[in-house]
């Protein structure tokens, strides 16, 4: 079975933009990716819109003014990952050769999907109903991490400090320009300890997209198109019982991606961590094998992970920290970054000879699992 | 305690009153393999096995997380402390904390369903809380 090629990608930038419609913002994010890729709308010939508040029928509103129509359109709610759980379909179907080239669509408008705040879960939810905040989820895991690792709150915040770091150079981020401090993440206010304001990410709207093509179809188009050298998807299991409560979904699924990819954590230069708060890039970077377990919080703090230092450097657009969350465009903005690293075109974070790349995107709403959904892609120049 | 006549719990099939007539909550175990889940399935998500029967578990465990909720969803009148306890069964419950002055990993708590929400004025919403104890007791 042939890999599948990525031939273009696009997003918009990511900010509060209520005055703009999902359909705008995806529009604009799927020209850039097919001006990218050389196609024509007229040129794909499947799609798949990922949105996890949009409902039914996002895909087809948003593509028709463009003429993409008479093909298949699939609609993808899948949390946070919705956008990497588009693509993913995109990839199968390409590999399965039920087509040549196909459109990956992730968008999610937030200003007008949810009248401000954090994301709610339902009432009569086993956590929800009990008040657990989705900050609370990570907060919890955070509180238990330094007990067992000596981590500390300044390490936490750290990772919101190089992250900002990280978006001076993100003409998408929604916090561009906007350095920050350990002393100012600290002193923000307490959300759920301890987990600060500063170290959540913020709801934005925007949108991405990827045009994916089979091997005949990146010939075609010409160039050197970025691989995707091995993906793989699952949720979480029933945590519980106590002996399956470690997150293993996140770390299972890497080691299913990169066992199809034929390469290991220790060969990746850079990587897209869903960073939703500070706690989850710490535990998803050791998931991914990109830290040894119990040392992440340290590897961010000591700039382990920044551009332009030996390790693999994590979340060089900002990650969700800095760039904002409109939850069904997050999962292909971090492919977008990754794709321009291993093309060289990341102005002003460039990774020096990238040539290995690693994504992480996942969700969760349903906390009796793991996760509803996690994906991992291996992708390569 | 809270009256249960003007009580909601948040969810059902979470607990009962035990023999003694206090809450319990209550967990499912299957007769092939023997594995207990909280809260109770409706066959067994290990095995798959169909034939299920519900069990009483322990009202005592240990503190394995906590945090303080400054900012929380609606009708819930910060702050107030959430957690997850360990049982001796080998489950991890999320719960609300409550009396939680002062409040340490691996603590020991205990099963005290009362109010977690705020209700309106006729009904009380209840759910799942335990609360610090000196030394474990025989639940």
């Amino acid at each position: 079975m042939s890999e599948t090629r990525i031939l273009g990608v696009g997003m918009t930038r990511f900010a509060r933009q209520p005055d703009r419609t999902p359909e705008d913002l995806a529009q604009e994010a799927i020209l850039a990716a097919l001006d990218d890729a050389g196609l024509r709308p007229q040129d794909v010939e499947a799609a798949f819109v990922g949105s996890a508040y949009l409902g039914d029928g996002t895909g087809q509103r948003i593509l028709k003014d463009l003429g993409i129509v008479g093909v298949p359109i699939v609609n993808v709610a899948n949390a946070c990952a919705s956008g990497g759980n588009a693509m993913h379909e995109a990839d199968m179907w390409i590999r399965a050769q039920a087509c040549e080239v196909a459109l990956a669509v992730g968008v999610e408008s937030l200003s007008r999907s949810l009248s401000g705040g954090m994301i709610p879960l339902a009432e009569d939810d086993l956590f929800g109903g009990l008040g657990l905040p989705l900050p609370g989820v990570y907060a919890l895991i955070g509180r238990r991490y330094m007990a067992e690792y000596g981590a500390t709150p300044e390490d936490f915040a750290m990772v919101t400090v190089k992250s900002r770091q990280h978006a001076m150079h993100n003409p998408y981020a929604m916090f561009q320009g906007r350095l920050t401090t350990i002393e100012e993440v600290l002193g923000s206010r307490m959300i759920s300890d301890p987990i600060t304001k500063l170290m959540c990410c913020a709801n934005a709207d925007g949108a991405a997209a990827v045009v994916l093509g089979s091997a005949r179809a990146a010939r075609r188009a010409g160039g050197t198109p970025v691989i995707i050298a091995g993906a793989a998807m699952g949720s979480g299991t029933l945590r519980d019982r106590i002996e399956q409560w470690e997150d293993e979904a996140a770390a299972r699924v890497a080691r299913q991606a990169y066992e199809a990819a034929g390469i290991g954590p220790e060969d990746v230069d850079v990587a897209e961590i869903q960073d939703p708060f500070t706690v989850a890039a710490v535990v998803y970077a050791e998931a991914l094998g990109l830290a040894p377990h119990g040392e992440g919080a340290r590897a961010f703090a000591d700039g382990r992970f920044d551009v332009g230092t030996s390790g693999p450097a994590i979340n060089t657009g900002g990650g969700l920290l800095s760039r904002g969350h409109p939850l069904g465009a997050t999962g292909l903005a971090q492919v977008h970054d990754l794709v321009r690293q291993l093309r060289g075109q990341a102005r002003g974070n460039q990774v020096e000879d990238a040539k290995v790349a690693v994504q992480f995107n996942a969700g969760g709403t349903v906390f009796e699992l793991q996760s509803n959904a996690c994906l991992v892609q291996v992708l390569v120049r | 305690m809270t009256q249960l006549g003007t009580a909601r719990p948040y969810k059902e099939g979470l607990w009962k009153t035990g023999a003694d007539g206090q809450p319990v909550l209550v967990g499912s175990r299957c007769s092939a393999c023997a594995q207990v889940h909280f809260p109770p399935k409706p066959i067994c998500p290990d095995c798959g096995g169909r034939n299920v029967e519900q069990v009483e578990l322990s009202r005592c465990g240990r503190i394995y997380s906590f945090t303080t909720v400054y900012q929380g969803p609606a009708g819930f009148r910060t702050p107030y402390v959430i957690g997850y306890v360990d049982l001796p069964e080998g489950l991890r419950i999320f719960t609300q904390l409550v009396d939680t002055q002062p409040l340490a990993l691996d603590q020991p708590v205990v099963l005290d369903i009362g109010p977690v929400k705020e209700g309106d004025s006729e009904t009380e919403v209840i759910g799942i809380r335990f609360r610090p104890v000196e030394e474990e007791v025989a639940s």
